[in-house]
């Protein structure tokens, strides 16, 4: 893709990133590239946009006071060729920046963009679609893995009582145990690496795969979703991570937990939807599940967690936030920086939002 | 040194060894090794020594065969003696034929106030061959579990509280750093766990003598005496380090100073060498966001005062990081090696150093 990039590229940030951020921006070609800052300078307005506890969320350093404001702020926009934006941004902004070629949003869904001039814009927009929660997420998944594993929960509740009994720690290591993975997508791919890392066993299953492969995808063993079962039969801790649509709904039921080792332990950081919980507190009260993480419930938006859940002594849920990290920022600069080179070597840039197919 | 060993050396072996141990360690010279099983005949001294330890124990304890005579006669003959945790204080004035004492744990601060401390006769420790594994998973899980504010979800869940707006600050591991104090057998483990995750490893070791890049699986190996520099880098801290009078409260109020606001501070060690006065007070601060104690000051005789348990973010296990459900008793194989040594009259491995106090 070759769009009509002048010799020397003024490049505008306009979400908070720290100095090293600008820093690895300025790096990709150096002396071509001007980088200026601009989240300082658009904060009141962004207040004034959007919900202004919202916004500060996203304001995380402080201003230098060198910030270009009024007239120096808009002269800077003018004169912009590509921005990094995020959300929030100033829904004006592609009115204020005529000279724009490039933009790319930090978000994975576009629908942020539709009270802007930007949507449907001849401006070429890419996004950070598949990149924004997936690692965050998958450590969240690991942790719940090792939090079990190592029993961290038994001395958490042992702190809050303080009641330390040295029963009840009853430890297993991961090291050389099996992860099962429903859905080796995004989230998948980043916990199976991870796993990996602390010495397990990877094995997974994925809707699309045609048979059963052996060390793909950094995964010892892939299964279709039909050998489900066969999986199941093989894993210590078994994580779901897969979409939830009518085919996944209610998959992990009475006749899974029948198939998984005595013992084992269930993650959730996907959607609720798809275990059947009655099952699932079937299994956690009969011992053939040793506890569960749940990051999500079925009908979470709607209803409280089953009582059979939240009550059992190894389970441990949150509440549908294990997307949180305080740098999901970076993965955005990531495919930023990532793009910005395909742009100055001609390549094509990764994730370019078609604004009819909505992504 | 071999020319003057017996023809025969008697191992004593006090320490809980299966027949599967107890064949390894004769077939090191089988002709030349008398394996003596002693745990059921010194466990009578070993509880009346440890007898709060000890109390930990359940079930009915074995029988003695030996008679009192027997049993002072095969001590005063046994050339190794292989020692049980806990173990009897009062042998070494006894065992007079002693070549060497073999401990099945790895810290030397275990000896403190007992006469095997400053032995002439050499005692050598399972250093590095112990439980260094799961202890290491417990340390970077009790990491991600503060990262994921699992701490906080595992008390509120049960409490049904699912208010979003209550779950902690979460972080992403990924490119976060983690120091760990002392990097030995579980120092190395924690980094390649670490490392793993995608973290970034500083350390420090007693040993090294200027600061090195990219050694042992650390990113940057500081000496000791540069702890609050590699501190002041860390988002996770964990302290492996051994309990000697060097680091004894060396987590002090002024290394508490020199770490990140935010920091995670995380115990595997020993209790004695945090200060724990100066750690519940960077916990209330918020200068930490959290502890993980899996020991603390006198944990085989006391639970934790109520200061330390009551502090904010705190979670305290009472000294089990070593459990796992996979053998990773190497022990047997140091007192092998050395067996092999001793006959070959070459240099023991892990024998203590009572002035370094390890």
């Amino acid at each position: 893709m070759t769009l009509g990039l002048p010799d020397h590229i003024n490049v505008v940030v306009i979400r908070d990133e720290p100095e090293e951020a600008l820093g690895r921006i300025r790096a990709i070609a150096p002396g071509r590239i001007t980088v200026t800052p601009l989240w300082h300078s658009l904060l009141d307005e962004l207040r004034a946009q959007w919900p202004p506890d919202l916004v500060d969320r996203f304001n995380r350093t402080k201003p230098t006071g060198d910030e270009p404001k009024g007239e120096a702020l808009n002269q800077v926009l003018a004169e912009a060729h590509v921005a990094l934006g995020s959300f929030p941004f100033p829904r004006d902004l592609r009115s204020r920046m005529p000279g724009a070629q490039w933009v790319h949003w930090g978000f994975a869904g576009i629908s942020n963009l539709r009270p802007s001039d930007f949507w449907g814009s001849d401006v070429v927009c890419t996004s950070s679609r598949g990149y924004t929660g997936a690692l965050p997420i998958a450590e969240s998944a690991l942790a719940g893995a090792l939090m079990h594993a190592r029993k961290l929960d038994v001395g958490v509740r042992q702190t809050g009582t303080r009641e330390f009994d040295a029963k009840g720690y009853e430890m297993t290591v991961v090291d050389g145990k099996t992860m099962g993975i429903i859905g080796l997508g995004g989230i998948g791919r980043h916990l199976a690496r991870l796993a990996k890392g602390v010495g397990m066993r990877v094995v997974a299953t994925r809707r699309s795969t045609p048979a059963r492969v052996e060390n793909t995808e950094g995964v010892d063993v892939l299964y279709p979703a039909a050998q489900f079962h066969d999986m199941l039969a093989e894993c210590d801790f078994v994580v779901v991570a897969a979409m939830w649509t009518p085919e996944t709904e209610g998959m992990v039921d009475a006749d899974a937990f029948a198939a998984m080792r005595n013992g084992a332990y269930l993650i959730n950081i996907a959607r609720g939807e798809i275990i059947d919980e009655p099952a699932m507190a079937g299994a956690l009260a009969s011992g053939k599940l040793s506890g569960a993480y749940l990051d999500v419930y079925a009908d979470e938006f709607n209803v409280p967690p089953p009582a059979a859940l939240t009550s059992h002594p190894h389970v441990v849920m949150t509440p549908h936030v294990s997307q949180r990290a305080d740098v999901n920022h970076i993965f955005g600069l990531d495919n930023f920086c990532s793009n910005l080179e395909r742009l100055l070597k001609g390549e094509e840039m990764e994730n370019v939002i078609n604004w009819e197919r909505g992504y | 040194m071999a020319t003057e060993l017996p023809d025969i050396l008697n191992v004593l072996v006090l320490a809980q060894a299966s027949e599967e141990a107890l064949a390894k360690i004769k077939a090191v010279a089988p002709s030349r090794l008398n394996v003596i099983p002693a745990y059921a005949e010194f466990l009578d001294e070993t509880i009346e020594d440890n007898a709060v330890m000890m109390r930990r124990r359940g079930g009915p304890p074995p029988q003695p065969r030996w008679t009192p005579a027997e049993r002072e006669a095969t001590l005063a003959a046994a050339h190794v003696v292989y020692l049980s945790f806990p173990f009897p204080h009062r042998l070494p004035e006894r065992a007079a034929s002693a070549l060497l004492f073999h401990a099945p744990f790895a810290g030397v601060s275990n000896f403190k106030g007992t006469p095997y401390w400053g032995s002439k006769v050499p005692v050598s420790t399972s250093r590095g061959y112990t439980q260094a594994l799961p202890i290491a998973e417990l340390a970077v899980g009790a990491a991600m579990m503060f990262a994921k504010g699992l701490h906080v979800a595992a008390v509120n869940s049960q409490a049904g509280n699912f208010d979003r707006a209550a779950a902690p600050l979460m972080r992403l591991l990924t490119g976060k750093t983690l120091g760990v104090i002392g990097l030995g057998g579980i120092g190395t483990n924690v980094a390649r766990l670490a490392k793993g995750l995608g973290m970034r490893v500083v350390a420090t070791r007693h040993s090294a003598k200027a600061l090195a890049v990219n050694t042992d699986g650390a990113d940057v190996l500081y000496p000791a005496a540069q702890l609050n520099d590699m501190l002041a880098e860390c988002d996770f801290i964990v302290v492996a380090a051994m309990w000697t009078d060097e680091t004894e409260g060396m987590v002090g109020a002024d290394a508490f100073a020199a770490m990140r606001d935010g920091a995670v501070l995380i115990n595997v060690a020993r209790g004695e060498i945090v200060d724990e006065a100066a750690l519940v007070a960077a916990l209330h601060a918020g200068k930490l966001a959290g502890a993980y104690l899996d020991v603390f000051k006198d944990d085989f005789t006391q639970p934790p005062s109520l200061d330390l348990a009551s502090a904010p973010n705190i979670v305290i296990t009472p000294h089990v990081s070593g459990r796992s459900d996979v053998s990773h008793a190497f022990s047997t194989d140091v007192l092998c090696d050395n067996l092999n040594k001793l006959l070959a009259g070459e240099p023991l491995e892990n024998v203590v150093d009572w002035k370094r106090g390890y």
